[in-house]
């Protein structure tokens, strides 16, 4: 199920009536569950069995990891967690990728090997989620959970379980465990939440992705500028939509009492490559970065080179982790490259505070990063490395549109737009409403929502979010 | 009182964003007093459907080029396109278009400019085309050759699109122009706004064009399968399969096509679609009366460009079917028109 779609809010319109006048917490968790489950399944029931095996099987696991005597003993049960889980994924996901890679690479016919599997929505997500829970016991931060209800639904809670934010079990068990009615006050900050979500996802990234889609589809038809303009427009449809539905996940949580992790904090007004990082998703780059770099690869408490090589690998298996595709791995080497880079500068100019600067220098970053962020998301985007090169080509060798005018316009209001809310969202947006009467918060959201669901009515199939695919 | 203005500029901004962002196209129809309902000329639009148009309408309303009604140069060959929302292909940029093909191939074959005029309009019938090019393209524009396109659901009798066409009298043994548009709601409705002044403000307002857009939307989608999705009967989605119709040639269409034969003026050419209905109806009647026509058939195998897996129809990027040519498609009718008229125009050369 969508959280863009009219169906969605059907559902909400029932499962949040029936959350609040359920008086027994117990009940209120199978409810939530239940509706979870159904969330889930309503995409395809026939993986709901895999959600609540790998639920399942990690509770169990961390129980086994924490009640071993020996540390040898604990740590075989962390790496068959890790086996069981990453294959799992690697199944699903990565199989086919290999397979084809292999046939390419020694020219051989592998084709009887090739799985006819659809991914599983949310696999990426909540197995790295699962993930962080035997991980966390393992390294003595939590005690393993005793109640299996609370576990399955700290994995299947559906405000984040197809597209995140991935939360941590040491943050989120506790809450899922004391599920409650939030109180008016927080019920309207889940309503705004919700609202701020859905106009980010449905009336800036749902309307930029047609022309995004279109351009990247068919590359080979289209100019300079309109390649460049779909450029460009991709990296305010795939904020949009994934910082859009990042705020509706947290509003249906915080409906119910829950606060899940900021997942975005503009992050296209970041001053360098690492304060982009801590800007953008991130629930997984600080998973990667405590869980991979950190506690897996040693960090930077090795050399120097081995500290450039660590951040190159955690953003190499950070960008494979998004698709099997080579150009998310290209994706991810690009992130990895800037950040070595970025930390070899901060060395060099002995200036290791990341956002440290004159305020032209920190423009200056800024319209860098932007530009290698940029550069980035041709290969995140392109569905081959095909098309990315000829993207590259295009802007070396360019050739004039008479619609480039008509394509920079659009782009510049969406841009605008975008910055406006971005900037309000973080800057303006809590002080702004709470001061403001309620009655006149109602006035400007109503408008939003009339025009919201006339645009959901209006459209054939609401547009999957980019995540999704994840 | 505050909060109904906070309301009313919160709905003016989203109004704005509406319109610049192009989230709402213009609304791209206005009724003509006699014609009925014809392109808004010279205004910008921008389209999303099963493809991607962006572009504008000029002076007449026509999508891709500015041509005046009169040649400048009488050395330039015009051809002129009749038909449906198939030859207006707003599902591609105007130089993907097959006319813009037609236009490169043929002059360089020809040795001589050509101009390719397009006159296509969404959701239009031979009944309300033929009209609109009898009654005014024929007389305002001059033409060398002129491109009917038809297909077999132009036999129909009934035309409900909005626009005048030709219906059979059977007391006058002859087709007699209808305008039955003037009595339908949707007319009405719009000849009353714009009576009261409204009607500009309405079709400049993004608000209202997507009002337009929800209603449209909730025709073809329904309310219900929306609201509760897979609980709820969905609407049947066309699927583009094979399949042979057996239909009978209309009193209507077969008067038409002999009007356009053999009225004095520029050579009517008559195009054969075969999709989505096949139904060799239309090839038969034109053997039979030894109309002039080119099959698509002969570059169309149903919906591959034929001699390949090539689709003319199917687009990626939103993998849809809408019924309208892709790159592919207008590709390879631009390539077989070219072909088969620049050799049609030097033999008849020749022979004068």
């Amino acid at each position: 199920m969508l959280f863009n779609s009219i169906v969605f809010i059907t559902f909400m319109a029932i499962v949040m009536p029936v959350f609040y006048l359920l008086k027994d917490r117990q009940h209120k968790k199978w409810w939530i569950l239940f509706a979870s489950y159904f969330f889930y399944g309503y995409w395809d029931w026939r993986f709901l069995g895999l959600l609540i095996f790998s639920s399942v099987m990690d509770f169990y696991l961390g129980k086994a990891i924490f009640s071993a005597n020996e540390n040898r003993i604990k740590k075989n049960w962390l790496i068959f967690s890790l086996i069981a889980n990453l294959t799992i994924l690697g199944v699903f996901k990565y199989y086919n990728f290999f397979v084809g890679s292999f046939q390419e690479m020694f020219s051989v016919n592998l084709d009887f090997l090739h799985l006819n599997v659809i991914l599983p929505v949310g696999i990426s997500f909540y197995t790295f989620q699962s993930l962080s829970y035997t991980f966390d016991v393992y390294r003595g931060r939590m005690k393993p959970e005793g109640n299996l209800l609370d576990y399955i639904l700290f994995v299947a809670f559906f405000p984040q379980l197809v597209a995140g934010p991935i939360e941590r079990a040491i943050d989120l068990l506790p809450q899922v465990k004391m599920l409650k009615n939030p109180g008016r006050s927080g019920v309207w900050d889940g309503f705004l939440l919700i609202s701020l979500g859905m106009f980010k996802k449905v009336l800036i990234g749902d309307t930029i992705a047609k022309y995004v889609d279109h351009v990247f589809t068919d590359a080979n038809y289209y100019s300079s500028p309109e390649l460049l303009a779909a450029l460009l427009m991709f990296a305010i449809q795939i904020y949009a939509d994934f910082s859009g539905y990042s705020n509706i996940a947290r509003g249906c949580a915080k409906l119910m009492g829950v606060d899940l992790v900021i997942n975005f904090r503009q992050p296209y007004l970041s001053h360098n490559i690492t304060d982009f990082w801590r800007r953008w998703h991130i629930s997984l780059s600080s998973w990667l970065k405590e869980y991979l770099y950190i506690w897996g690869l040693g960090g930077n408490k090795r050399s120097k080179i081995r500290t450039y090589v660590n951040l190159l690998l955690t953003m190499l298996i950070g960008g494979f982790w998004h698709g099997a595709n080579y150009t998310f791995i290209i994706w991810g080497g690009i992130h990895g490259l800037a950040l070595a880079v970025h930390k070899w500068f901060c060395e060099l100019t002995g200036n290791p505070r990341v956002t440290h600067g004159h305020y032209l220098a920190k423009m200056l970053g800024g319209v860098v990063t932007f530009i290698v962020v940029l550069f980035a998301w041709l290969f995140f985007r392109a569905p081959d490395l095909t098309t990315a090169t000829y993207f590259l080509e295009s802007f070396i060798h360019w050739k004039g549109s008479d619609l480039a005018m008509d394509l920079f316009f659009i782009t510049f209001s969406y841009y605008i737009v975008s910055f406006f809310f971005d900037f309000v969202e973080h800057r303006y947006g809590e002080l702004f409403m709470r001061n403001l009467n309620i009655v006149y918060q109602l006035a400007i959201l109503m408008p939003v929502w009339i025009v919201i669901v006339m645009y959901l009515f209006s459209i054939g199939k609401p547009m999957p979010f980019i995540y999704f695919q994840f | 009182m505050i909060g109904t203005l906070i309301t009313v500029i919160a709905l003016f901004v989203l109004d704005q964003y509406l319109k610049f962002t192009r989230i709402t196209p213009p609304i791209l129809k206005y009724y003509h007093d006699e014609y009925g309902a014809l392109n808004v000329p010279n205004i910008k639009y921008l389209k999303f459907k099963e493809g991607l148009f962006l572009g504008q309408t000029n002076y007449d309303g026509r999508f891709r080029e500015h041509y005046p009604k009169r040649k400048i140069d009488s050395s330039t060959f015009r051809i002129v396109l009749v038909g449906d929302s198939f030859v207006e292909g707003i599902d591609v940029y105007s130089r993907h278009h097959f006319a813009t093909h037609m236009e490169d191939i043929m002059s360089k074959k020809l040795g001589n400019k050509v101009e390719v005029l397009n006159f296509g309009r969404g959701n239009c019938t031979l009944q309300s085309s033929s009209y609109y090019y009898l009654n005014y393209i024929k007389k305002e524009y001059d033409a060398d050759l002129v491109l009917f396109f038809v297909e077999a659901r132009d036999l129909s009798q009934i035309s409900d699109y909005p626009s005048t066409s030709f219906v059979f009298s059977d007391s006058l043994g002859d087709i007699v122009a209808s305008k039955s548009w003037m009595e339908t709601l949707d007319f009405k409705l719009v000849k009353t706004l714009k009576d009261m002044g409204a009607l500009y403000y309405l079709n400049n307002s993004g608000l209202f064009r997507l009002a337009y857009r929800t209603k449209s939307g909730i025709g073809m989608y329904g309310f219900f399968p929306k609201v509760f999705g897979k609980f709820f009967p969905q609407p049947a989605v066309q699927t583009y399969d094979r399949f042979e119709v057996n239909l009978e040639m209309s009193k209507t269409a077969g008067r038409i096509f002999d009007t356009l034969s053999k009225e004095s003026g520029p050579r009517v050419l008559f195009i054969l679609r075969n999709f989505p209905l096949e139904s060799s109806v239309l090839q038969r009647y034109m053997d039979s009366v030894d109309y002039d026509y080119i099959d698509l058939k002969d570059t169309l195998d149903y919906k591959y460009v034929r001699n390949t897996t090539d689709d003319a129809y199917f687009f990626k990027a939103t993998g849809l079917y809408g019924g309208h040519w892709n790159h592919l498609g207008h590709k390879a009718i631009g390539y077989f028109l070219s072909n088969r008229l620049s050799n049609s125009i030097s033999r008849r050369e020749q022979t004068h």
